[in-house]
């Protein structure tokens, strides 16, 4: 055991000796201070990974359209002479793609230099596509599908890097085939042009459309030949370039009057962009699209910001792009993005979370350093007899808290130096510097409490008498204070209501945690007095254990950190579980609000004239409805003009449909008729029922009269925040204004329902939603679902902790209550009895915390919960009220104290078998 | 007393050490008087809760007395601030307890434990000293041992060496042999006699037991926190050679004239409430109230 390293009888030697005697206890600390430290600095940082994945999913999952910062010019690049020319020229050189687009490119690219650092970064290089004006390119025979074959012509500088041809070649420079003589004034009148172009395998299927065949297009100066050479298929067709030339994969079909009519782009080649221009008739207009793809995938959570702040600056220039309409060239314009709009809502379900989590986490902090702090004790109990004989030998105060001071670093900060640095290990997020130094801080409460256990040397009992009643005033007086405070901050956020600012509110995070410590004042003070009420009404009859153990828990201080974490921990489980109700009766019934009923199905073509008979013919659907959507009109009504949208539908069908869907108003039964020729409607968030006015409807801005019979709130699934009006169909069509298709099919179901098939059947676009679903996948995307992980993560810590903290006291009392149960067995007491005055140790005070605990948690969430933003995790439009599940209520705190019970009873039985007591020689000084 | 004029090497005057707790007053020494000369060896007794470890406290310097005066080796106890506390403890006294725990930390060795007190002053030249301290005391073989593998003897003769580690000029021993048998308290005691006579160390010790008393050339008695009575033991050889032990009894007179009468003289004479004084002209003569107790004389 010698240790030759260090001077034999030297100071080091000493405290290395010193150290290993209580290795137990120093065990215990360095453990402590590693998970105390440990949460401290992973929280930050998984909060932190969360959300960088949250801003990157939200961006990668939104489409390339509304991401990519797109500019729509009418123009494109500038048409020289030498465009026009070559139409006549066969032998003139050729143009190459640089001759016609290059400048713009060049603008282009120099835009993006002039991006500030962060947009930089997550701007791809730039694309751009003119197009021209779709052409009609029927077949030679009649099509079997469609009536009308539209084909836009794009030209794209750089779209080899996008399309592989399958079949034939990439289409070149149109050639002139014929050519009619120029008239008197020098102009020709009449070309035989051949363009060529190269169609998306696709496109060319449905268009029935082979290589080689020329489909004839007329323009005033010229018989346009648009010859099929090439088929192409992408190179990536999830690249987020086909959605910004939608429809060159496929063509996109509506559904008319007279049929189907197709849709379709196609590529003709890039520098022949002008001089096709001139062909098609000139002076038709021309787009450029040009866009920065964005690519959030390196994008970090706390660069957000910062992104918004460039991205909004970026818009907010003008950008010259060197493009030119009918020879004039187009004035710089400005980029604009969804992006803005993606990482705004990003901000914000940030900002919510950051709040919700500082609400929860602050507990069981608070409590980590409260249970560091105990454990710190045992160590301080071990060093007390050390204190008392070498400051009677003459060591100086200063001498003794250097060696404490020593040891404090040894067994606090090298470990949470050493969890700090693992965490950020672990988990490598760019985080404040702050959250580098909080959690390597934790470490100073083990020093602080081995440093203060040292007095000045030679204190006098009257100094000693001076200081206890000190520390008594500083005790009473922070009490009052902490109340105080707590009661001041409970009234002024009950004052103030709902703000959400962007920032973290600090009054919202500190009033559960002032509320908190106040209710564990009130329990410490309250206690004693209770139990010194029932002690003195107890007859000394009441039993031996009954009568010791109250009296006792009356005398004796009260273990404060046990109280702290029970009533922490209990009204954090009850506080988490009222806001994962709260949070998810509210996303259903945004839902609800949504959908609009049990199944919803969307067309964006329209819905067939059967659709709604087919879909009740289908197994399961017992009501359905279409409704139409005429869009945002206005409303005229006396002097003034509301926007409204007018909605339109079978409402007594609609009313059958939303019978039980949550929020949905009655509807008034005599919708279908006209009243005196005026459309009766139900209207929300605009007029008064009684008032006529008209809309603007119909194919040429027809005024029909309406008049509002019922207002109501919201119409689910239909209404979508802004004013609206429901109208009857038939009432409607009897006003002789047609209505567009019905893009919406709402269904009422029972049991199961094939919804695949029922898709199929109705040819919608995309799958059915019913709002389970809808909740579903909105829980399980974003923040929502890594929010009920947290909750539960920090309710089981805080269990943790709460059984550590009990631990703990156990083992810190064990040399006081060996003592009384020495002298109690010399009485004859029983082990049984023995265990029961154990058990009243922490019993009635964990049972008063139960009670503070659960009623805190219950309080809680209606203070604070209007002042979190909880929309983002709802996917409503208005802010949740609390609710209580008291199944869930019950379960959690049920969770928690089975927790707590089965970690404290595993403590103790390692305790017993270990004799914890003795290996970590508590209090062995007797002090 | 023996020592007039010259400065005693320990010297306490009326001196009072009130206890306050929970708002009682306990008044441990009600001015108290002892003077001990240099290189003297000063046996106290007392009943129980009389106030000798009260005295031994304030003498080590981990208490401070209420009122009156302290001096040990020139050091006024009452005035000493921390620094001087702090030279006081290290260099000036070194005490024994009377449980070995509070003497010794359990999980340093004997040798380590006596180098402690000289870790705190940063003393040189500890290993030599070390040995030769336990060496003195005889318990050389322990060294490497831990308090709890050695026997309460030993135990108690380490912790003498620890009192000596920095050559103090004061011991103090609150019962330094209270939890030993008859044999080994013999040993210990001999052990603290011996560093007194060979170190010339004052050596105040606290005690109930008759023996270590008896051996003592002077023993104090305390009484309700005061010195009440001395018993001086001298040893002549007469003028045949052989040996004499004289034994005398004083009390203890303060400064304003009060004496306490020994318990057996007062019970002797059924002494109570009022007793006559007459000065006669080398002494003075107290009797019984003879108006209330008729018959008796003096
Ligand atoms: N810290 C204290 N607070 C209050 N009273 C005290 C304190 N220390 C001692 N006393 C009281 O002072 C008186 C003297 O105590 P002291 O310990 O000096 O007695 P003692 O002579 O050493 O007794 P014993 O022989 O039993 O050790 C006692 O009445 C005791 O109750
Ligand atoms: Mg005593």
């Amino acid at each position: 055991m010698k240790m030759q390293l260090t001077k034999r009888h030297g100071a080091a030697r000493i405290l290395i000796r010193q150290a290993v005697a209580s290795r137990g206890a120093g065990l215990v600390v360095i453990l402590t201070a590693l998970l105390v430290a440990g949460m401290f600095a992973l929280w930050p940082r998984v909060e932190e990974r969360l959300f960088t994945e949250n801003a990157r999913d939200a961006m990668a999952q939104s489409s390339a359209m509304m991401r990519d910062l797109v500019m729509v010019a009418a123009g494109g690049p500038p048409v020289g002479e030498q465009a026009i020319e070559a139409v006549f020229d066969s032998e003139r050189p050729a143009l190459t793609v640089d001759d016609v687009w290059g400048a713009s490119q060049e603008s282009v690219l120099e835009a993006q230099q002039d991006m500030p650092g962060l947009l930089r970064r997550v701007t791809g290089g730039p694309r751009m596509v003119a197009a021209l004006d779709p052409v009609t390119t029927p077949s030679e025979q009649p099509h079997p599908e469609f009536v009308e074959m539209n084909t836009h012509l794009l030209a794209d500088p750089d779209y080899a890097e996008s399309v592989s041809f399958v079949e034939g070649t990439a289409p070149g420079f149109p050639e002139t085939t014929a050519q009619a003589e120029p008239d008197e004034h020098g102009s020709v009148t009449k070309l035989d042009v051949t363009v060529e172009i190269a169609l998306s395998a696709g496109v060319a299927q449905r268009y029935a459309w082979q290589i080689g065949e020329a489909r004839t297009v007329y323009t005033p100066q010229a018989e346009v030949h648009l010859e099929l050479t090439g088929v192409f298929e992408a190179v990536d067709p999830d690249d987020g370039y086909w959605l910004h030339v939608s429809s060159a994969l496929e063509p996109l079909v509506a559904l008319t009057d007279p049929g189907l009519v197709a849709d379709a782009h196609g590529f003709i080649s890039p520098e022949a962009i002008g001089t096709v221009w001139w062909i098609l008739g000139g002076g038709s207009t021309q787009v450029t699209r040009v866009w920065f793809p964005i690519d959030a995938s390196t994008l970090h959570a706390n660069e957000v910001p910062a992104l918004i702040a460039e991205l909004r600056a970026f818009n907010a220039a003008a950008h010259p792009m060197l493009l030119e309409a009918n020879h004039v060239s187009v004035p710089a314009s400005r980029f604009a993005t969804g992006s803005i709009d993606i990482l705004e809502n990003v901000r914000a379900e940030r900002d919510s979370a950051v709040a919700l989590t500082a609400m929860v986490v602050v507990g069981p902090a608070a409590v980590g350093l409260a249970v560091l702090a105990l454990a710190s004790k045992l160590v301080v109990g071990r060093r007390r007899r050390m204190i008392a004989t070498m400051s009677a030998r003459g060591a100086s105060a200063g001498q003794l808290r250097a060696v404490l001071a020593v040891e404090g670093v040894l067994l606090g900060l090298v470990p949470t130096v050493a969890a700090t640095v693992a965490a950020a290990r672990l988990v490598d997020e760019p985080v404040g510097r702050g959250w580098w130094l909080v959690p390597i801080a934790v470490g100073l409460v083990p020093i602080a409490m081995f440093v203060g256990a040292v007095r000045p040397a030679g204190t006098t009992a009257r100094r000693f008498a001076a200081a206890a009643r000190l520390r008594g005033w500083v005790r009473r007086t922070t009490d009052v204070l902490v109340v105080g405070c707590a009661a001041v901050a409970v009234i002024l956020l009950r004052r103030r209501g709902l703000d959400s600012g962007t920032d973290v509110d600090p009054l919202l995070v500190a009033t559960p945690l002032l509320v908190m410590v106040a209710a564990c004042i009130v329990v410490l003070r309250v206690y004693p007095l209770a139990l010194r009420v029932l002690a003195r009404s107890l007859e000394p009859s009441a039993g031996t254990v009954t009568f010791v153990g109250s009296v006792r828990s009356g005398r004796e201080r009260v273990a404060a950190v046990p109280v702290l974490a029970l009533v922490a921990g209990l009204a954090i489980a009850v506080f988490t579980s009222v806001l994962l109700t709260t949070i998810e009766r509210g996303a259903e019934s945004a839902a609800w609000a949504d959908v609009g009923a049990d199944v919803r199905a969307s067309s964006a073509r329209g819905f067939a004239d059967d659709a709604v008979e087919s879909a009740l013919g289908f197994a399961g659907v017992d009501d359905a409805v279409a409704v139409t959507d005429a869009g945002t009109t206005d409303l005229f009504h006396g002097t003034t003009t509301t926007k409204v949208r007018v909605l339109a539908a079978d409402t007594s069908a609609l009313a059958s449909v939303q019978a039980d869907v949550p929020g949905a108003p009655p509807l008034p039964a005599d919708l279908s008729e006209l009243r005196d020729g005026v459309v009766p409607a139900v209207a929300g968030g605009v007029g008064a029922v009684g008032i006529v006015g008209e809309v603007v409807a119909g194919r040429h801005d027809e005024r029909v009269p309406v008049t509002v019979v019922q207002r109501a709130s919201g119409l689910p699934g239909l209404s979508q925040g802004e004013p609206w009006l429901l109208v009857d169909v038939s009432a409607w069509e009897n006003t002789g204004i047609s209505l567009e298709r019905p893009r919406i099919v709402l269904m009422r179901t029972s049991g199961e329902v094939d919804q695949a098939a029922l898709a199929a059947t109705l040819n919608t676009n995309g799958p059915l939603v019913s709002p389970p679903e809808h909740v579903e996948r909105f829980q399980n995307s974003g923040l929502a679902g890594d929010i009920r992980v947290a909750f539960m993560v920090s309710v089981a810590f805080a269990g943790l902790l709460a059984a550590a903290s009990i631990t703990l006291t156990l083992i810190l009392g064990a040399p006081a209550r060996g003592r009384l149960l020495s002298v109690l067995r010399t009485l004859g007491i029983t082990g049984r009895q023995a265990q029961g005055l154990v058990a009243w140790e922490m019993g009635p005070v964990a049972l008063l915390a139960l009670l503070f605990g659960v009623g805190l948690g219950a309080a809680v969430p209606g203070l604070v919960l209007s002042g979190v933003d909880l929309r983002p995790f709802t996917g409503g439009r208005e802010q949740p009220g609390v609710e209580f599940d008291y199944g869930l209520v019950a379960a959690a705190v049920g969770a928690f104290i089975v927790l707590v019970a089965v970690v404290v009873g595993v403590a103790a039985t390692i305790s017993g078998r270990l004799r914890l007591g003795e290996v970590l020689r508590v209090g062995e000084d007797g002090a | 007393m023996t020592v007039t004029g010259e400065r005693a090497h320990i010297e306490c005057e009326d001196l009072v050490r009130i206890f306050t707790a929970k708002g009682v007053e306990v008044q441990a020494l009600q001015g108290l008087n002892l003077r001990v000369d240099r290189s003297d060896l000063v046996a106290i007794v007392g009943a129980s809760g009389s106030g000798k470890s009260t005295l031994l406290n304030i003498l080590s310097g981990l208490d401070t007395p209420s009122a009156g005066s302290a001096r040990v080796a020139g050091h006024d106890l009452l005035s000493m601030r921390r620094r001087e506390r702090a030279r006081y403890q290290r260099h000036v006294v070194g005490f024994v307890w009377q449980q070995t725990a509070r003497n010794l930390l359990p999980y340093l060795t004997a040798a380590e434990n006596v180098a402690l007190p000289m870790v705190i002053a940063r003393r040189s030249g500890r290993s030599e000293r070390v040995d030769h301290l336990l060496d003195v005391l005889g318990v050389s073989h322990t060294k490497d041992r831990r308090p709890a593998e050695l026997s309460g003897g030993e135990q108690q003769r380490i912790s003498i060496a620890v009192a000596l580690a920095n050559e103090p000029e004061v011991i103090l021993a609150d019962e330094p042999t209270g939890e030993l048998d008859e044999q080994t308290s013999g040993n210990v005691f001999e052990a603290i006699r011996h560093v007194n006579v060979e170190l010339g160390v004052t050596v105040v010790v606290v005690t109930h037991d008759p023996l270590v008393s008896e051996h003592v050339r002077r023993t104090v008695q305390i009484r309700d926190g005061r010195t009440s009575t001395e018993v001086v033991r001298r040893s002549e050889v007469d003028e045949h050679g052989a040996e004499q032990h004289h034994v005398e009894e004083f009390a203890v007179l303060d400064r304003v004239g009060r004496l306490q009468l020994p318990d057996d003289f007062v019970r002797a004479l059924d002494l109570r409430e009022r007793v006559r004084l007459r000065l006669e002209q080398d002494h003075v003569g107290i009797w019984p109230d003879g108006s209330r107790r008729n018959g008796d004389d003096g």
